[in-house]
């Protein structure tokens, strides 16, 4: 059954990088390059001034090739070595700022998560190596389709465990519990990579082994396997996009965020799986819309990180209370921040609209309930992306008295910013291009069969079931305020500047003090603690709600203590006494030749 | 006609057109309100008059920055460029360039411009404003878009052309009548008119979030609020009661339905008084429970 391992020279043949590898790939390489650009001064800072760049720069060197790695590997064995460097390059970036015990902290919460995680990709590709024989991606749909028929239950048990691999690395809840830990300790330009396309690979991995390999060898399981993702998807949207709201800390915000994005796509990806076998086109909308937000958030939350990151630069503070009036003094940032705030918030004609509104035809349209249900909460979801982005955007830059000087970044952060943000606007005025690139990614006779839907022009996305061409609605919008400007005359002469209105008091600002966490203040009386801690009181949830989503209380907790009771039991065996290890040996001695004996019995 | 001259005409002339009738829908408003309470009631074109006496007022500014200077011109140009995707007398000229959700969240761009601008400065009335503003979209917008979406699952897509023919094809159907019924009182709240003047009142000492603005920049966030009456109530007659006219009498009978719509809506306003806050969450949840059983009709295919 098992096989030797291939030779080095076939093992480097074994690399092939195909549409949808592509499709991860290229974001990777670009994000890498700009967040290089945008590392060097951010590192000059006094805090990091301790730390040794030549540490970070061979590690974020690591980083990098390992992420490519792992979407270029065609062998099972190459894919987890390569997701295992990036995976502990990351965790050196992590705790980069070694004289910070939090991030310290937070670096080991990621390790053991990840490695976790990792334990169990590597039990899954050791099962299917043992089962198929082969560790090429080519025979993997060989393999489970194998699988699927002679042996079900361990099918399963591969998928699970790929299940809770890829989950975690996606920061899927409960699984992507370090997340909003790691991205707030790691240097900005990690983060913006971690969030940006780190955090994708996870989905990748998704999509490679469910959509490309299950769903065209076994599609009845892959369907059943769609539902897991999409309520995990559709869990963490929801409940990452009231976290994001609550936040009070950029970088947690947007931590949050990437949870919540991420479960977006993770439900396109399971409402694609569940679709497959009855409406293979509404699939491929579902599936063409969570491949486009994949690559849309890789630029829009790299950017939003690496705005933090400036902000964090110049005020050295990540609180958003702690800033506002920012726009005249980082100009370049307000508007980069403008331009990936509303594109998150999911505003036609920027970029996560056209990803959101595809999931949302997949979901809805199918006309299945549990669908539906989902599509609704995607609804839900993407209501709270606008409000976290515009507190984000109002409380950093807008809000609050106007902050005098010139506190722009130095170039080449400002220049990595606004490339990012040039990236956003081409992606978000040729949806139709990108998609039918993104639509050669997906896999053959299930999701291909579909074809492109007709009407899929460069600048125009028309499925049957939609319309959407963003360059139109700028025309249009743009002529408007042309028709409504000359209706409305010319102005006579400029504004006159006045001091904010006080309730007719000469008191100062400093009295009615307006800060970001005021801006929820009615939404946190009105919407009870919903987010706030998840405390559920005042939308009267049954009382186990609350610990029921506490993930601390009933995942990690007992791990732990299950964890250092099993060390506690072995510190006790370790006397270090001799004889005791020789009876020790001894008795394992006996029970191993017992063991022979049954076997062989 | 062929398709792309039409698509260019009704882009030339649509947002006139959606310009000049939204002040209308507010005098005739006004008007409605004043009989009811046994007034005259200002001229039909008060609407108007307003917006010309605002534009020609000095402009006093206590914030300075680009994004909100912007605010009013982008709350304006979102709300009619929604307005131009609406099919009118069965004919959606620029049907290609945004269906049923693009209409949807082009309304929502409006709201955040308004909420946006409320929040730049430092005024801490403005920025409750704004807040409130946010909460009422977290609140409506699931139950405005969801009710369209019953009617969409219904129809197969989200086009506004293909679900008006399949609404006249298929008449209304349970999960339709149930979903309308549910727009129509979530309208209420979706266009921020009393008894859902949570972040405006009149009876409020402030102007809710547009407390700083004054002059031009008011009049343009108040013509954008009168568009958004119009193209909220005009989609909501395009979908849930489409007229089996075409060409002008179809139109002129999407007018009709428009306007009785709208006044309909001002007499519940009269009638009803402003509602909490707490009080506007509890009766928008109940509307969003009869949303759902829209929903579950549809999928049962009733």
């Amino acid at each position: 059954m098992v096989t030797a391992l291939p030779p080095l020279a076939q093992l480097l043949a074994q690399w092939r990088l195909d549409a949808l590898g592509a499709a991860f790939a290229i974001p990777t390489v670009v994000l890498v390059v700009v967040a290089a650009v945008y590392a060097p001064p951010y590192l000059a800072q006094e805090r990091y001034r301790s730390e040794s760049p030549r540490r970070f720069w061979l590690a974020y060197a690591l980083f990098a090739a390992g992420m490519l790695a792992a979407v270029a590997a065609w062998d099972l064995l190459l894919f987890v070595a390569s997701w295992e460097v990036m995976t502990l390059a990351s965790y050196v970036l992590v705790a980069h700022e070694t004289s910070e015990a939090g991030a310290t902290r937070a670096a080991f919460k990621y390790f053991v998560m990840t490695h976790a995680a990792s334990a169990c990709l590597l039990l899954a590709v050791m099962l299917l190596w043992a089962e198929g024989g082969a560790l090429g991606f080519d025979g993997l749909r060989t393999t489970l389709a194998a699988l699927a028929a002679d042996r079900p239950l361990l099918l399963h048990v591969v998928l699970g465990l790929l299940f809770i691999a890829f989950a975690t690395k996606a920061g899927l809840y409960p699984l992507g519990d370090w997340l909003p830990d790691a991205h707030p300790a790691a240097p900005a330009p990690v983060s913006a990579v971690l969030s940006g396309i780190m955090v994708k690979i996870g989905l990748y991995g998704f999509v490679r082994f469910f959509v490309w390999g299950l769903a065209a060898a076994a599609p009845a399981v892959a369907a059943a396997w769609g539902y897991p993702l999409a309520a995990a998807g559709i869990v963490s949207a929801v409940l990452g996009g009231f976290a994001a709201c609550a936040a009070g800390d950029t970088k947690v915000l947007l931590a949050y965020s990437s949870i919540a994005q991420s479960g977006l796509i993770a439900l396109g990806i399971g409402a694609g799986l569940v679709l497959a076998p009855q409406h293979p086109a509404l699939a491929q909308l579902a599936l063409l819309g969570a491949l486009f937000h994949t690559v849309s958030d890789a630029a829009v939350k790299a950017l939003l990180f690496l705005v933090a990151g400036s902000l964090q630069y110049r005020t050295g503070s990540r609180r958003l209370d702690a800033m506002g009036g920012l726009f005249h003094a980082m100009p370049v940032t307000a508007w980069t921040a403008l331009a990936a705030c509303l594109a998150i918030a999911g505003f036609p004609p920027l970029t996560a609209f056209t990803g959101k509104w595809l999931m949302l035809q997949g979901t809805v349209l199918s006309g299945s309930a549990l669908l539906v249900g989902a599509g609704i909460a995607l609804l839900v979801a993407s209501v709270l992306s606008i409000l976290y982005a515009l507190k984000f955007f109002s409380g950093a830059f807008l809000a609050g008295p106007v902050r005098a000087g010139a506190l722009e970044v130095p170039a080449a952060m400002a220049g990595a910013q606004v490339a990012l943000a040039v990236i956003i606007l081409a992606l978000s005025v040729t949806p139709g291009l990108w998609l039918g690139l993104l639509s050669g990614a997906l896999p053959g006779p299930t999701f291909g069969a579909a074809a492109v839907p007709s009407g899929w022009g460069v600048f125009a996305v028309g499925p049957v079931t939609g319309s959407y061409a963003p360059l139109l609605l700028v025309v249009a919008g743009a002529w408007t305020c042309g028709l409504a400007m000359v209706a409305i005359g010319r102005r006579r002469k400029a504004p006159r500047a006045v001091r904010t209105w006080m309730g007719g008091s000469a008191l100062g600002a400093s009295l009615a003090p307006v800060s970001a966490s005021g801006f929820f203040v009615p939404m946190r009386e009105q919407m009870g603690g919903a987010y706030a801690g998840l405390r559920f009181h005042a939308v009267r949830m049954p009382a186990w709600v609350v610990p029921s989503v506490n993930v601390d209380r009933w995942v990690f907790g007992p791990a732990v203590r299950a964890g250092l009771g099993v060390g506690a039991a072995l510190q006790r065996m370790h006397t270090g006494t001799a004889h005791r290890y020789i009876i020790w040996q001894l008795l394992g001695a006996a029970a191993l030749i017992t063991l022979l004996f049954v076997v062989r019995a | 006609m062929s398709p792309a001259l039409g698509a260019v005409v009704w882009l030339l002339l649509g947002p006139a057109l959606v310009l000049a009738a939204g002040p209308w829908l507010d005098g005739f408003g006004r008007r409605v309100r004043a009989r009811l309470e046994s007034r005259r009631g200002p001229p039909m074109v008060q609407g108007y008059l307003d917006l010309a006496k605002l534009a020609t007022k000095e402009g006093l500014v206590a914030v300075t920055n680009p994004v909100t200077a912007a605010a009013p011109w982008v709350a304006l140009a979102a709300a009619v460029t929604a307005g131009v995707l609406v099919p009118l007398g069965g004919a959606t000229p620029l049907g290609f360039a945004g269906d049923m959700v693009v209409v949807l969240y082009l309304l929502g761009v409006s709201a955040a411009a308004v909420a946006l601008g409320g929040a730049s400065g430092a005024s801490a009335y403005g920025f409750l404003g704004a807040s409130r503003e946010l909460l009422l979209l977290l609140l409506v917008e699931p139950v405005v878009a969801g009710a369209f979406l019953v009617v969409g699952l219904q129809a197969g897509t989200f086009r506004l052309g293909g679900m008006a023919a399949w609404e006249l094809a298929h008449g209304p159907t349970v999960a339709s009548v149930l979903a309308g019924v549910a727009a129509g009182v979530a309208l209420l709240a979706y266009l921020g008119r009393v008894p859902f003047d949570l972040s405006e009142a009149e009876q409020e000492l402030t102007g809710g979030a547009l407390v700083e603005f004054g002059g031009r920049p008011l009049a343009l966030f108040r013509w954008a609020l009168f568009t958004r009456w119009l193209v909220a109530a005009w989609v909501v007659v395009e979908v849930f009661v489409p007229t089996p006219l075409r060409g002008p009498a179809g139109a002129a009978a999407s007018a009709g339905l428009v306007v009785v719509l709208f006044g309909v809506l001002s007499v519940l306003s009269t009638l009803i008084a402003r509602l909490r806050i707490d009080q506007a969450r509890v009766f928008l949840v109940q509307i969003g429970l009869l949303m759902l059983f829209a929903f579950t009709f549809a999928v049962m295919g009733a």
